[in-house]
């Protein structure tokens, strides 16, 4: 199971909640779901930062297809660039 | 440098050839972008705004198509509008449609003989403007009674959404605890309010490029940039082509901080080449780069800090607002992330306002968002210090994060190496020394993310046993003699043996824009595994020669070396020599994904005087100290760093823009925006910290940008130590300290 940690930007989409539990193979089967448990949660990632996520402190650009670890901490953040 | 563990035993990396483009770069023959004449090549201008906010009512351009050597006038209606795609703010930034947005923004463009011809024919379009209210400051374009730069531009992360556009573009929060307990608990409080302005990257470049179009509706483009795949997508984009049409060739780079990850002029010559049949070469002066092109934003930030007695903080709360330019960005979010990272606590509270106002759009410039945020919070970090007794090192170690803690953002930090950064500082000869008479010292650290994303590398081996490396990212910091070492490292070649390319479009494989520190970490991990392919390769011929199982093949120091010592070992050179007899060439590609990529932190101490008759300010001596994870090339990475803190001096103590009331710059040039000089400084002493980072093959974090987030708070805080001021206020330029050091004796 993935510990999904939500935002507090991303709460209200969740009705406050600010982590949930989810069994998931890739990042967007983990989308699929939290959509499912948060109608309009997969939508808001999608438009706004779910091709960058979080997982286990690193933060992994276009990560729609990456592999979810057992126990891995998932974070949705924003897409970074740099200078 | 700083270890925390012993370095592996490496042959190369670590070590500090002269880079292999240093030669051409030293006498002049390295080739960039302006450098660069066609048969037949047109010279182009850009008719540019002279209102901050106006409407096109009308553009003439048959005058200007009538003069001499003219061959090619474009306007914003002889491109497509995008719309909301992802680039359509880009295009309209490229060449302004029904609206200029700033002074500076590009009208039309000319094509002509001589770039005499060009501007002559340029200066003869008449354009008819109904000028508009502007904002120059973030105070006028979050009012109310603000002039709306974009209708439909309704405020993203307030519920419920407004219903009428404004010129916020978005509000990011970040929380975490109950911030109003936190100052509850606290013994200690601090708060202030700060500014910073517009500041450019200042590379010696200009902008410059030159295109080609031919007949078959494809172009090729030479261009000083950050990443000509970025070029190459975003010109398409603008054009409405495909990108396919486009071939993009990197010119060696002057100089790019970030301010090279975007395009200005790219599209404007390929329509002007498409439409003339001729080559088409544009290049700015230095008033159209300050004018025209992004710089890094102003803020305007709120900060209020919380602390125990013993040093504990035990909150901060946060109002964040930076201006974007003209367009939408997200720069206050990055300063929402980056405020408080270097620093653990339970309680926060981070609010950020992104604005647009009638200034040139941003680009990144190292680190974006983050100096601005180093400056607020470790000015007040450096001010509860001073209010509980405490040394300003050890009160950053008391709050230092470490692997597992929860960054502010959310994820739990990897291996880090803020600690070791901070020990380093604390060690080091400098903050043992005594402060110099007239003098004060500060201290202050900074963090930036680093990123990964996509690189590709292709290594050939040459028949003599030389190896090319070809990679698609612009080498702007000396990547290409990092990318040499590795392959250097992993061949068992020396490294002058190793020819590193920067290749074209079409020569090798997509590789995003050298950006966030990302170059060697990502491009390199993308040389190491086609190194460690090749390196099977010739075991694998060295198996074949031999009539062996590749099993009993090693690859060691640059040989191939028969296990069981039955044969005597063959050297790259001769497996390569023998390659048509074994398979034919060797060459391996590889493209990736980077993951990984490793934060970055940074301390600094600096010693500045002050002259209290002048306000002038001098600095005695700098010492950074800054986490590399591995220096691949301790002299680069210590270049990075030095560059960092210089460009964060002038940040700090003279460089900003200056407008007029109608929204003009009045300092233009670099004689009167005032960058560092060499005369004006110390050597910038480097500290390299190396806390490998466990996800790259030699423990690379990357080391481009951290080095500018500390150097406005130390700053700060060393003219506070010298003066008693805390400036809150950017630059602290001469005159206002001298009006500080007034108002402080009234």
């Amino acid at each position: 199971m993935a510990h999904v940690h939500f935002a507090s930007g991303q709460r209200r989409l969740t009705g406050g909640v600010a982590e949930v539990q989810v069994e998931a193979g890739t990042v967007r089967e983990l989308v699929r779901k939290l959509e499912e448990m948060f109608p309009g949660l997969g939508a808001h990632l999608d438009e706004t930062s779910a091709t960058a996520v979080a997982i286990d402190g690193y933060i992994i650009p276009d990560a729609m297809y990456e592999p979810v670890p057992e126990n891995a901490e998932v974070h949705f953040v924003a897409p970074l660039g740099g200078g | 440098m700083t270890a925390t563990e012993e370095r592996p035993d490496y042959k190369y990396v670590g070590t500090r050839p002269i880079r292999h483009d240093g030669l051409d770069k030293v006498i002049g023959k390295a080739r960039y972008a302006a450098d660069l004449v066609l048969p037949g090549m047109l010279h182009g201008h850009i008719l540019r705004s002279p209102h901050a906010h106006a409407k096109i009512v009308s553009i003439d351009t048959s005058a200007a198509e009538a003069m001499p050597g003219v061959k090619s006038v474009v306007t914003g209606a002889d491109f497509p509008d995008l719309g909301a795609a992802p680039n359509g703010d880009l295009a309209k930034n490229v060449i302004a449609r029904d609206k200029v947005l700033y002074e500076g923004h590009a009208v039309a463009a000319v094509a002509a003989g001589t770039r005499r011809e060009a501007m002559d024919a340029a200066n003869a379009i008449v354009v008819n403007y109904e000028v508009l209210g502007h904002s120059l400051t973030i105070d006028q374009t979050m009012s109310p009674d603000a002039e709306i730069l974009h209708d439909g531009l309704i405020t993203r992360g307030i519920e419920p959404a407004p219903t009428e556009a404004s010129n916020i573009v978005a509000r990011t929060c970040f929380e975490r605890g109950d911030i109003d307990q936190a100052f509850a608990e606290s013994d200690v409080i601090v708060e202030r309010e700060f500014s910073t302005t517009p500041i450019h990257q200042g590379y010696i470049e200009p902008h410059a490029c030159v295109a080609d179009t031919g007949q078959d509706g494809k172009t090729v483009v030479w261009c000083s940039s950050q990443g000509h795949f970025r070029v190459r997508s975003a010109t398409a984009d603008v054009l409405g082509w495909d990108t396919s049409r486009v071939k993009v060739i990197p010119a060696e780079i002057g100089g790019g901080f970030g301010g090279k990850t975007t395009i200005y002029l790219e599209p404007l010559a390929v329509e002007m080449s498409a439409r003339s049949g001729r080559p088409v070469k544009i290049v700015m002066t230095r008033d159209e780069v300050f004018r025209a092109t992004g710089p890094t934003p102003g803020s305007k930030l709120k900060l209020k800090v919380g602390a125990k007695n013993d040093g504990t903080i035990t909150g901060v709360k946060a109002w964040m607002a930076y201006e974007n330019g003209a367009f939408p960005g997200n720069a206050a979010m990055l300063g929402c992330m980056t405020v408080v990272s270097p620093y653990t606590m339970e309680h926060m509270y981070l609010e950020g306002f992104d604005v647009v106002l009638n200034k040139p759009v941003n680009a990144a410039y190292r680190a974006p968002s983050a100096p601005m945020a180093a400056f607020a919070m470790d000015t007040l970090l450096d001010e509860v210090a001073e209010n509980i007794g405490m040394d300003p090192i050890e009160i950053r170690l008391h709050n230092c994060p470490s692997e597992g803690d929860p960054a502010p953002y959310g994820p739990k930090w990897p291996t880090i190496g803020l600690k070791e950064c901070l020990e380093a500082i604390r060690d080091s000869d400098h903050y043992k020394s005594p402060v110099p008479e007239n003098a004060g010292r500060g201290i202050a650290s900074g963090f930036w993310f680093n990123i990964g994303e996509a690189s590709s590398a292709t290594v050939n081996l040459n028949e003599n046993g030389t190896a090319t490396v070809v990679t698609g990212s612009p080498d702007i910091g000396g990547s290409r003699a990092s990318m040499a070492l590795m392959a250097a490292e992993e061949l068992g070649l020396d490294v002058y043996s190793i020819t590193p390319v920067v290749g074209d479009t079409e020569v090798v494989g997509f590789t995003d824009v050298t950006e966030g520190s990302r170059a060697t970490f990502a491009t390199g991990m993308a040389v190491v595994e086609a190194c460690r392919d090749l390196k099977m390769q010739l075991r694998q011929r060295a198996s074949t020669a031999w009539d062996c199982d590749v099993e009993e093949v090693e690859w060691v120091d640059g040989h191939a070396v028969h296990s069981p010592g039955d044969h005597e070992a063959l050297s790259l050179a001769a497996i390569t020599a023998a390659a048509k007899r074994t398979g034919g060439p060797l060459g391996a590609t590889a493209s990736l994904n980077a993951r990984g990529a490793g934060p970055a932190f940074s301390t600094h101490v600096v010693d500045i005087a002050v002259d209290k008759e002048t306000g002038q300010t001098q600095v005695l001596r700098y010492t950074t100290a800054q986490d590399a994870g591995t220096a691949i090339h301790p002299s680069y990475v210590e270049g990075q760093m030095q560059g960092g803190v210089v460009q964060g001096i002038g940040w700090a103590l003279n460089e900003e823009y200056i407008h007029d009331a109608d929204g003009r710059m009045e300092n233009s040039s670099f004689l009167d925006y005032r960058i560092p000089v060499a005369s004006d400084l110390p050597m910038i002493e480097t500290i390299i910290v190396e806390v490998p980072n466990p996800s790259h093959p030699y423990g690379v974090r990357g080391v481009g940008e951290v080095g500018i987030v500390p150097p406005l708070a130390a700053i700060a805080n060393a003219v506070h130590d010298a003066t008693g001021l805390r400036m809150s206020d950017l630059p602290m330029s001469p005159p206002r300290i001298l009006a500080a050091l007034g108002e402080a004796v009234e």
